[in-house]
Parts: C-alpha cells; sequence; structure tokens
C-alpha cells in the first residue's frame, strides 16, 4: 500500500481532465487487475448490463474472454445481415448464452431457416429464446431447429414469424424440454385450415402457455387437450368463441391450471363454468374485457375455487357486486383484488373485510360507487391492506384523510384521477403518515369545457373488440384502456404478466 | 486505515479468535465476525473436529494472501453488518443503524485508491467474505458503469492488446448488431 497520491475520485477527475497522462492515473504503470481473480471480474461484469460489458470486452483481451465466458444474455438485431457466419462467431463466442432474443423490425427482411438451424449447435446451453419479426423464418427452419431436440430450452417465444402449424408440430413433438410456449401474431397460423389439422401429442410437458393476437382459436382445442401438466394459460386479442375452446379442451379433468389469464376476448359464464369445474387449484384469475361474464359465472368460480388469491375484473361482461359478494364470502385466502368498472358497494366489501383477512392489495377504479364514505368504511375495517389504488371515481379529501386515519398497514397509496382530492391535503397525509407512499397524480383543474371533457375522454376510451357492452359511461366516467389498466396495477403491483 | 489489533474486551460474552496476517500481525476478532469470512470458518471447524480443539480461542489462524492493511478494512465493515446473532431491532433501530451503514460506506469508498479496492475484491475473495464481496463488487461496477473503454484502460493501468483493426471489428459489431438488454 502506501500510495501518497490522491484518493479515488481525484484518480478518475485526473483521468477525465487530460489525455496526456501517458498511461494511468494511479500513476505506476502496472495493470493492477492482473493479480485480480477471474471469478472477481466475472462478478464485476454480471452487474453492468449489455453496454457496458460490450466496453470491457474491448479494454483487453483477458477481459474479453472472461466476459465472453461469462455472458449468459443476448440480445441480437436478427437482420439478414447477420449472415450465417457472422452468427456463427458470435455465438461462438458467446457460448455460455442461455437467453437468446434475436429482433427484427417488419420493414428489414429477417434472418432466414437456414441461420436458425444452427443456433442449437452453437448455442448447447440455450434455454431461452425469442424471436421478433422473423417473417423469413418458416416452417423448415423451425422444423429444422426441433429436429437438433436442444436438450435445456424451456422457454419460446415467437411474435410475427413466418411459420405455420407444420413447424409448431414439428416444434412440439421434438422439443420435450419445452415448458413455456409464447405465440403471438402469427398469420400462417390464423390461415391453416383447421379441419385438416392432425396433432398427435400425447408428451407434451408444457406448463405455461400463451396466445396473443392470434385468430384461429380452434387449432389450440388438441394443444390445450395435450398438455396435461398446463400451470398458467394466458390469452390476450384473440378471437374466437372461448367458451367453446375452455368446455371442450378443460372437459372431465381435473386440471393443474392455477394462472388463468383472460383478455379482451368473447368468453362468457360456460367458459368460467367450465375453469370451475376442472381448476380447483386456481390462484390467480383475470377477467379483463372478458366480454360476457356476469355474476353468475363468478359465482362459480368462487364455489369452486376456494384458493383463489388473486383476482382483476376489468369491464368484464356485466359482472357487478353480486359476484365480487360471492367471491368474497368464499375466497378466504384472497390476497390480491382489482376492480375496474364494476359497481362495487359497502356490501361486498363488508364481506370481504370480514372474510378476507389476507387481502393486502386493492385497486378501485372507474366506478361511481367509491365515493368517501366507502374509504372511511375500508380505513376502519381492512387491517391487513398494505396497498391501495383508488382512480377515477369520486373521492374527496376526506376520504383521503379517512385512510390516512386508519389502514393501520398501509405502505402505498395511490389516487388518480380524482377531482375532489386536493394537493393540499395529500402533503398532509404524507406528514401523518411518514412511512406511506403517497403517489397522486396532478388535481385537475376546477373547470374544464365540454370540449375539452370530450377529448379527454376519447382519448382514453378503446374499443378493441366490437358488440361489447364496454361503452357504458356516464358523462363524468372515464374509461381507461385495458392496457393502462393493466399498467395501473403493474405499477402497484410488480411487474405485469406478458 | 489501522494497522493495528484490535483490544481483546475482558467482559464481552462472544469468543475471540485470532488471525494472522501475510506480513505477521495478530488480529483479534469476535466469532460472529469473523465467522463471515467463510474460509476462516472453514479452518475453524476442521480444528474443532482434530485433536487440537482442546487449544480453544488460544488457535491463530493464518492467513498468508491477506496484508494486514485489508485485513483491518474488511473487519471493520464486516463489524458494521448486522449480526446474525444480535437481538432484533424494533424499527427506529433498525433504521439508525441503517443510515450509520451508508454513512460509513460511504466514506469507506470515498477515501479508496483503485489499488486498494482490487486488494479489497481480491481478499473478500480468498477469505470468502460474501458480504464483502458483494459490495466491494458493486462499488468497482458502478465505476465502470458509463465510461469509455479508454477510460477503464486508464484507471486500471491495462495495456491495449488489441490489434487495431480486431478492435474496430469488436466495436461495428456491438453497433449494429447488439440490442442491449432485452426483458422477458
Amino acid at each position: 500500500m502506501g500510495q501518497a497520491s490522491s484518493c479515488w475520485a481525484d484518480t478518475a477527475k485526473c483521468i477525465n481532465k487530460s489525455d496526456d497522462i501517458n498511461g494511468n492515473g494511479n500513476g505506476n504503470g502496472k495493470d493492477l487487475t492482473q493479480t485480480l481473480p477471474d471469478e472477481c471480474l466475472i462478478y464485476v461484469f454480471e452487474k453492468l448490463g449489455c453496454h457496458d460489458r460490450n466496453t470491457c470486452s474491448l479494454v483487453c483481451k483477458r477481459w474479453q474472454l472472461l466476459d465472453s465466458k461469462s455472458r449468459h444474455r443476448l440480445s441480437l438485431h436478427a437482420l439478414s445481415d447477420i449472415s450465417a457466419s457472422l452468427l456463427q462467431a458470435l455465438l461462438s463466442r458467446f457460448s455460455s448464452v442461455s437467453i437468446l432474443s434475436l429482433k427484427c423490425s417488419r420493414k428489414h427482411l429477417s434472418i432466414d431457416n437456414h441461420v436458425l438451424s444452427l443456433i442449437p449447435t452453437l448455442l448447447p446451453s440455450l434455454n431461452k429464446l425469442k424471436l421478433r419479426g422473423c417473417l423469413d423464418v418458416s416452417d423448415d427452419g423451425l422444423i429444422a431447429f426441433s429436429l437438433h431436440h436442444p436438450r435445456f430450452l424451456t422457454k419460446l417465444s415467437f411474435a410475427s414469424c413466418g411459420f405455420g402449424v407444420k413447424g409448431l408440430i414439428s416444434l412440439l413433438s421434438n422439443c420435450h424440454s419445452l415448458r413455456d410456449l409464447t405465440l403471438k401474431r402469427l398469420r400462417k397460423l390464423d390461415s391453416h385450415n383447421v379441419n385438416t389439422l392432425n396433432f398427435n401429442l400425447c408428451q407434451i410437458q408444457i406448463e405455461r402457455l400463451c396466445f396473443k393476437d392470434l385468430h384461429n382459436t380452434r387449432l389450440f382445442i388438441p394443444l390445450l387437450c395435450s398438455s396435461k401438466a398446463l400451470k398458467t394459460l394466458v390469452v390476450c386479442r384473440s378471437s374466437g368463441n372461448w367458451d367453446t375452446v375452455l368446455e371442450t379442451s378443460l372437459q372431465g379433468r381435473a386440471s393443474s391450471i392455477f394462472e388463468i389469464q383472460m383478455e379482451n376476448v368473447h368468453m362468457g359464464d360456460a367458459g368460467l363454468s367450465a375453469i370451475s369445474a376442472s381448476c380447483p387449484d386456481l390462484q390467480l384469475l383475470y377477467l379483463n374485457r372478458a366480454t360476457d361474464c356476469t355474476d353468475s359465472g363468478l359465482n362459480a368460480i368462487a364455489n369452486s375455487c376456494r384458493k383463489l388469491k388473486k383476482l382483476h375484473v376489468d369491464h368484464a361482461g356485466s359482472i357487478g357486486d353480486d359476484g365480487v359478494l360471492a367471491i368474497a364470502s368464499k375466497c378466504c385466502q384472497l390476497q390480491e383484488l382489482v376492480l375496474m368498472g364494476l359497481p362495487v358497494t359497502l356490501v361486498s366489501l363488508n364481506v370481504l373485510a370480514s372474510s378476507c383477512p389476507l387481502l393486502e392489495r386493492m385497486a378501485l377504479c372507474n366506478t361511481e360507487t367509491i365515493g368517501d364514505s366507502e374509504m372511511a368504511f375500508i380505513a376502519s375495517k381492512f387491517c391487513a391492506l398494505k396497498k391501495l389504488c383508488i382512480k377515477t371515481c369520486p373521492v374527496s379529501d376526506s376520504g383521503i384523510e379517512a385512510v390516512g386515519e386508519g389502514c393501520p398497514k398501509l405502505v402505498k397509496l395511490k389516487v388518480k384521477r380524482c377531482r375532489g382530492v386536493t394537493q393540499k391535503c395529500v402533503s398532509r397525509l404524507r406528514l401523518h403518515r411518514t412511512s406511506l407512499v403517497v403517489s397522486v397524480d396532478a388535481v385537475w383543474p376546477k373547470s374544464f369545457d365540454e370540449q375539452g371533457m370530450l377529448a379527454m375522454v376519447n382519448e382514453t376510451e378503446t374499443s378493441p373488440m366490437p358488440n361489447t357492452r364496454m361503452h357504458r359511461s356516464t358523462r363524468t366516467d372515464v374509461i381507461c384502456s385495458s392496457r393502462s389498466a393493466s399498467l395501473l396495477s403493474s405499477n402497484l403491483f410488480g411487474r405485469r404478466p406478458n | 486505515m489501522s494497522n493495528t489489533s484490535e483490544n481483546p474486551k475482558p467482559s464481552s460474552s462472544s469468543a475471540k479468535m485470532t488471525l494472522k496476517t501475510s506480513d505477521n500481525e495478530l488480529f483479534e476478532v469476535e466469532e460472529a465476525v469473523a465467522m463471515k469470512f467463510c474460509t476462516v470458518k472453514q479452518y475453524f471447524e476442521d480444528e474443532k473436529d482434530s485433536d487440537v480443539a482442546a487449544r480453544g480461542s488460544t488457535t491463530v489462524i493464518p492467513l498468508p494472501n491477506v496484508h494486514s492493511a485489508v485485513l483491518a478494512t474488511l473487519i471493520s465493515y464486516g463489524k458494521k453488518l448486522p449480526q446474525s446473532n444480535a437481538v432484533a431491532d424494533n424499527h427506529e433501530e433498525e433504521e439508525t443503524k441503517k443510515k450509520e451503514r451508508k454513512k460509513y460506506e460511504q466514506g469507506l469508498l470515498k477515501n479508496l485508491m483503485p489499488g486498494e479496492l482490487l486488494d479489497l475484491i481480491s481478499a473478500a475473495n480468498y477469505l470468502d467474505f460474501k458480504e464483502g464481496l458483494e459490495f466491494f463488487n458493486q462499488a468497482l461496477a458502478d465505476h465502470i458503469q458509463n465510461k469509455s473503454v479508454e477510460y477503464v484502460r486508464k484507471f486500471f493501468g491495462i495495456k491495449n492488446d488489441y490489434e487495431p483493426h480486431e478492435e474496430e471489428k469488436y466495436r461495428e459489431e456491438y453497433a449494429w448488431a447488439f440490442e442491449g438488454v432485452d426483458e422477458d
């Protein structure tokens, strides 16, 4: 030790200042990292993002070698300019990569089948693969890829790629380690004639299936039927009759499914009944704009799915307070509840308070029925509540003050678009409850004209599905789109499930 | 950084161990802190099993790869960590301790030379001191973040052993092929 020169911060300043330091700010001219063990350098690299890792790998050959050996995630632009030899060189350098993402924008030619088929040999430890916009990847490519039987591949995600049913079947038949599959916007699958389908899949061990923006739903009935180990099902913006799909694929078996998310789909009570009959272990249910659901369907869920922990209902058919009441009385393990555009009242809030002692996170949005008296009730009775979000409800300062006086375990409060809440009240609350994080968006202006009001309603209203009952709005209601709804809940409660 | 050994507290309830550094300095350390150095812990447990365990707390554990100045800092950092055998504090005491630790950590890093930081990392690695390793490696990562290649080379005194065309090739690759960390 015993270097009498300036401390670290000053060293850095020296380096930044002048370029005529020949070599080193530390003054000695020798490589300080020479005696640092490889595993320590790797440890440091693992704390850095891709850009900084790239920088480190350019410092010297030793650093490059260590970075390449220890890089596990790679995300590349999958342009056709990435020739087979370049990809080969890249993937040989980063042979420990277990997570690979190849993205191509639709404006460019994407990587082709040959390149795709090389990947399993170049990356034997590949665990997760994501392809986006690789329109030039067709059935042949996927078949060639899957015939390598990649041993460690557990997760695949395809969006906007050019393959169809043949490729998909080959994938499912040959990649036995696959557990998680996401299919999004695959036009060739959409155009496949269902009647000629021949799925012969007895050994699928898939645990998570995600379908987004697909329009040939009946295609997936045999897939769902064969996935006996399925635990999570996510369906988003996919047309077709999901009542039929659920009834047919869940029929007559006790399934191990514990998470179901249905978003922007045609589904009603028949689907909910099918779920309730087959999924006794259901823990998570999201119904975001599932068009035809009613209280009766939710009641069926309440009766059978006693382990329910998380429920989101966002403008789902005509589900109302009675449905929530049914859930509240039967699902005592409920931890998280998000209700949007649902006229929840003190009747069900009362039962929630008394029967759901584990309820920690709640969001109530877009309903005229939540006002100051409901807030006062929540404050006094919801003792386990840690996170609360109120959006576009007629709540005012007195409701917020009441929350401040109650909800002893509250850690986070979010208030959005509640005109009656003033900044002053929020400041007082922050002073009064120092350990509470309060998030409030800009208070609405006191006066606004009708034009302004209309503009606001128009910009936030979306209608992804025709013939639905989503356009129920009063003059003062502003309906948030499903996406913003998810954003709301995700900001409050954690990562948005994809 | 202090070079002196610890003064034993006569009324201390926890056992003490003696660690000997590469420059033959002796450090008497409370067992709770010393056990955070897994290498020491392993040595101690091996000793206990053997028949020289009867020697008790007079065992001197040699650390030939660690200089006294470095060990002093690591011990001092180890003492600031929450002790596993400590009585649980209430929320306020915990907050105060956290703030104190943060202040100490900032002070520690501020006066650190790059070479010293690397020595601390090497020593923490040798001692298998997980919390120390995490802290000092993070400090190093934080410092490298968003810096240029030239800066990093100069800072550590590393010589560029790339041919110019090699380096250029890699830079190009990164520029157009790499997209950055992808969220799953």
